[in-house]
């Protein structure tokens, strides 16, 4: 995993999110609309990853998230971004990304933010004046002993150290891995 | 799109006779796929989305590509549940049928008592036309019950529906594109004449995704120049039937202002 190191560090992501006046929500709450927008695209579909569209707070909600689904029989990723309840995009993804769906049971953002701040996030904020970047579903990929896991992956960022990354196993809340790359 | 059923209905709307066509069942629905070579449209979207995994997509991939999917399909012989509402269906069906052999038996009486002609036969034929009342306050009852169990399971879906050919050819072929999905509806001659007599014909319905909506829709056939094609913009609603109506009666098929009038409905 040393590879993240080298990892392009999103700084776009740092600007803070206009949300203005929209609702800002736990990933799990947009998670029906993006579903039932893509089971009108593919009726395979499966929800393969999701992350924050916008600025997360301190609460682990967001004005808008991103959720990709993944159909086998079009061989196609397709992205929902969900704000006030309602689809705001959707397109197709531009590249292939044929990652696992993830399991059905997950802990929603608001557990996985605390669990993380718990751990190193809220230190690493203090001391360094950083902040969450982005948070993110995935199975499989940051879970180096248990690889079928799905996993919150929490990216913090400062302008003076390297981002820190805090791995939670989305089953259960426990942070099993942080770096710093 | 997750159905491709399509359907066609032309209804009769003037008093003129109009035969109503319905038809085009998933049996005779085709599907052609053709590929076209196209540079990239690199317009970017209004509101980003996944950025991390855009930014971050070959260490994403990389991560992927180590690992191995397997699959395990384990079958299981065992009873299946049954959704309770579908033994009350059958109740009610039950219900229903011993409720029309009361009423046969019923009207059987009633056409042997009418020879009879008594009038101290009238209480009896109060109480049989009091126990008729009854039976359709209990259909009442069930319907209630199937619309409460069934109602709200309406998925997101859009109907297209055509009208407004009155004094004009009504084309030969519909044509509703959306990025890269093309439905094209062929019209029989006889859908034609619906429509030029003031019929209306639905020409989509399918399962859409809960979002806006922009599709090009175009005509072909005698009097409908074949490039031009009529953006409509239609709002889908999470879990509703929404009806978009276009009218073509204040179309001028050859004059560059189209005047298409819409109309949307939600159900």
């Amino acid at each position: 995993m040393r590879r993240i190191i080298t990892l392009a560090v999103f700084f776009a992501c740092a600007a803070p999110a206009a949300a203005g006046e929209h609702a800002s929500f736990s990933a799990r709450a947009g998670l029906d609309v993006a579903r039932d927008a893509a089971s009108s695209w593919a009726p395979d579909a499966q929800l393969v990853y999701l992350e924050n569209d916008e600025a997360v707070g301190a609460d682990g909600t967001a004005a808008r998230w991103g959720y990709l689904f993944y159909s086998v029989a079009k061989a196609k990723a397709r992205g929902y971004s969900v704000r006030d309840g309602k689809v705001l995009e959707a397109s197709d993804l531009s590249f292939d990304v044929e990652a696992a769906p993830l399991a059905e049971q997950w802990i929603d953002s608001a557990a996985a933010r605390a669990a993380a701040e718990a751990r190193a996030g809220a230190e690493y904020c203090r001391q360094f004046n950083g902040r969450l970047a982005a948070m993110l579903l995935i199975r499989g990929a940051f879970h180096e002993k248990k690889p079928d896991a799905t996993t919150w992956a929490l990216v913090y960022q400062s302008a003076s150290q390297p981002p820190l990354f805090v791995i939670v196993d989305a089953s259960n809340g426990d942070v099993v891995r942080t770096l710093r790359g | 799109m997750r159905t491709t059923r399509l359907l066609l209905a032309s209804l009769l709307l003037t008093a003129r006779a109009v035969v109503a066509v319905a038809q085009a069942p998933n049996d005779t629905t085709s599907v052609v796929e053709s590929i076209e070579v196209k540079r990239a449209d690199s317009k970017e979207p209004k509101h980003e989305s996944l950025k991390f995994l855009k930014d971050n997509r070959v260490f994403i991939r990389a991560q992927i590509d180590l690992l191995r999917v397997q699959t395990t399909r384990t079958q299981a012989e065992r009873a299946a549940i049954i959704d309770s509402r579908y033994l009350a269906l059958k109740e009610m069906s039950a219900a229903i049928a011993a409720a029309r052999d009361t009423v046969s038996a019923d009207s059987m009486l009633t056409a042997q008592r009418r020879l009879m002609a008594s009038v101290t036969e009238l209480g009896e034929l109060e109480r049989q036309i009091a126990r008729v009342e009854a039976l359709l306050a209990d259909h009442r009852t069930r319907l209630i019950a199937i619309e409460g169990d069934f109602l709200g399971h309406q998925e997101t879906a859009l109907v297209i529906v055509l009208r407004g050919f009155t004094g004009k050819h009504a084309p030969t072929t519909v044509v509703i594109a959306e990025e890269g999905e093309v439905v094209r509806v062929e019209l029989t001659p006889e859908q034609r004449t619906s429509l030029e007599q003031g019929g209306v014909a639905q020409v989509y319905h399918q399962f859409v995704e809960p979002r806006a909506h922009v599709f090009d829709v175009g005509f072909e056939g005698e009097g409908w120049p074949a490039a031009s094609t009529l953006p409509v913009t239609v709002d889908a609603v999470r879990d509703r039937l929404t009806f978009l109506s276009l009218d073509l009666s204040r179309l001028d098929p050859s004059g560059e202002a189209m005047g298409l009038l819409t109309d949307v409905w939600y159900r």
